[in-house]
């Protein structure tokens, strides 16, 4: 992993209030670091080209 | 008797079978044992949240019965055992370690408890666990953290942190664990015991309390592996409460319990498991490829493979984690978020936070992934790794987002579903243990047991029981 991505307050707040999970400040300001490390693997999975790779179903209608 | 020289809490489940089965022990004396064993261990260690005696001691009685009839019903007839606390249990306190359902009752069993009681096992009590089965050790919930028998000022890893300490200690024979990353194979190797994470769809999850529709699994951690070989029996099967449960046939394990790895091949994905990288030690490392040396002595063969999609299958088990978890704990985290530990709370929080694209990104590497090990599986028989990438970490100074860095030897068999087990193959200079990962196909659990054992009859480590 090259880069350490990072996100801004404001779009970090922004995600918390559409996830409705009503953060207040202190706490926006705990999860940011911890949601960072995992915006290193969301890049990963988006970094790679999959093609016509499907999703893997589970779902079975019988 | 045979074994009066050794303290009963130190019987295997399979020494002590024969005993019942004959006579020589009682499953009253034997539940006693350890109940005492946890009386004197159990305030260093922490392993059980809720003890059973009298529930346990009532079932040890009728086992008895049963037994002096000849109603005798297999090898875990009047075998004390426990669960990790987030498997239902009719009428008892199910916590999955979190204050959230502190005071949870349900009203029926969970499958694989049902099974475990219709097999004759002896429930001593429900054993500690990371909250909801993520995260570490976390003091802001209401449970003490587990301690590992080999070193009380290490971690036992997790989530299933008092299954196995206490199949560790000797407080228990054997237990269920549950598994998303690797919480079955992390801890038993950290706690120098054996953790069977079988195929997905093996073992019903119905009643189990969900982390992880897709990657949740349910297996055996004991001191031997014919010992999860036996509770594997017990659990393993279709059911119909479980959508994902396979309807495959379960074969007998106990034919597995032979001593012959000839002419299997081994694939060893280097590049990710044994070379050098900033999160793996290189010491546990060694002594797994010590022991893959010994399983070559033995007429395996060793072959190193590549499988390049490794490199991403931490993040989509990641992040398929907590997307999951998020749906699944999303009503009572936003009701009542203060009831949930740190660590648990802000990992199913960054849950709720994650793109619809960011999951189904992960769940195409999976499928990528799962592609590749399939591809990989026909051209060797089992894949063969160290179980994880340290040792057991001090409490002091630990830090629970190193559980979300680096590599994880573990995940890979989550996303891929492939049955897998961790057994003993060593230690460290300072004495914490170690553990080798053997994989392999799809429901070819007979195999993997079977390898596991013949590795363990031979290196013999069961022998060596921590001092506590």
């Amino acid at each position: 992993m090259a880069e350490k991505p990072e996100v801004s307050m404001e779009e970090f707040k922004f995600m918390a209030d559409r996830a409705g999970l009503g953060m207040d400040q202190s706490e926006l300001e705990h999860l940011k670091p911890i949601y960072e490390l995992y915006m290193e693997y969301t890049a990963m999975v988006h970094s790679i080209n999959f093609g016509s790779e499907e999703m893997v179903v589970e779902f079975h209608p019988d | 008797m045979a074994q009066a020289d050794r303290k009963l809490h130190h019987l295997t489940i399979h020494e002590a079978g024969k005993l019942l089965k004959d006579g020589e022990l009682s499953p009253v004396e034997l539940t006693q044992a350890f109940f005492d064993r946890i009386a004197d261990t159990d305030d260093r260690l922490h392993s059980f949240i809720t003890l059973l005696n009298e529930e346990a001691m009532s079932e040890a009685r009728a086992a008895e019965t049963e037994i002096r009839s000849g109603r005798y019903r297999g090898p875990l007839h009047g075998i004390p055992i426990a669960l990790k606390d987030l498997y239902d249990t009719a009428g008892i306190r199910t916590t999955s370690g979190s204050r959230v359902d502190f005071d949870r009752v349900p009203n029926a069993d969970s499958t694989p408890t049902a099974r475990l009681k219709e097999a004759g096992s002896i429930l001593l009590g429900k054993l500690a666990m990371h909250e909801f089965a993520l995260g570490g050790p976390d003091w802001t919930t209401p449970f003490e953290p587990a301690r590992n028998p080999w070193n009380l000022d290490h971690i036992t890893g997790g989530s299933s942190s008092g299954s196995a300490s206490a199949v560790s200690s000797g407080q228990a024979m054997g237990a269920l664990g549950s598994c998303t990353g690797g919480s079955i194979r992390g801890p038993a190797s950290l706690c120098g015991i054996v953790g069977l994470k079988p195929t997905y769809g093996r073992v019903s999850r119905s009643g189990v309390v969900t982390l992880s529709w897709s990657q949740d699994h349910v297996g055996p951690m004991t001191w031997t592996v014919e010992d999860s070989a036996y509770m594997l029996q017990a659990i393993a099967g279709y059911d119909p409460k479980d959508p994902t449960s396979s309807k495959a046939p379960v074969p007998d394990y106990s034919l597995s319990l032979r001593e012959d790895v000839r002419g299997k091949v081994f694939g060893l994905p280097r590049h990710y498991f044994f070379d050098s990288d900033p999160s793996v030690n290189a010491e546990a490392v060694a002594v797994v490829e010590k022991a893959a040396e010994e399983l070559e002595k033995l007429g395996a063969k060793l072959e190193t493979i590549e499988l390049p999609s490794l490199d991403y299958v931490r993040a989509a088990n990641t992040i398929i984690m907590v997307s999951e978890a998020f749906a699944y704990h999303e009503p009572n985290l936003k009701k009542r978020p203060q009831d949930f530990g740190e660590i648990v709370r802000a990992r199913f929080r960054i849950g709720g936070m994650l793109s619809a694209g960011d999951y189904l990104q992960a769940q195409r590497c999976r499928q990528w992934s799962k592609r590749e090990f399939s591809e990989a599986l026909r051209s060797v028989d089992f894949f063969l790794t160290p179980t994880m990438t340290q040792p057991a970490a001090a409490f002091e100074g630990y830090d629970p987002t190193d559980t979300i860095k680096g590599r994880s030897f573990t995940a890979p068999f989550n996303v891929t579903g492939l049955p897998a087990i961790s057994v003993p193959c060593g230690f460290t200079e300072s004495g914490l243990p170690v553990g080798m990962q053997i994989a392999g196909k799809p429901f070819d659990e007979p195999g993997v047991i079977q390898a596991a054992y013949t590795y363990q009859q031979h290196a013999r480590w069961y022998e060596t029981r921590p001092s506590i």
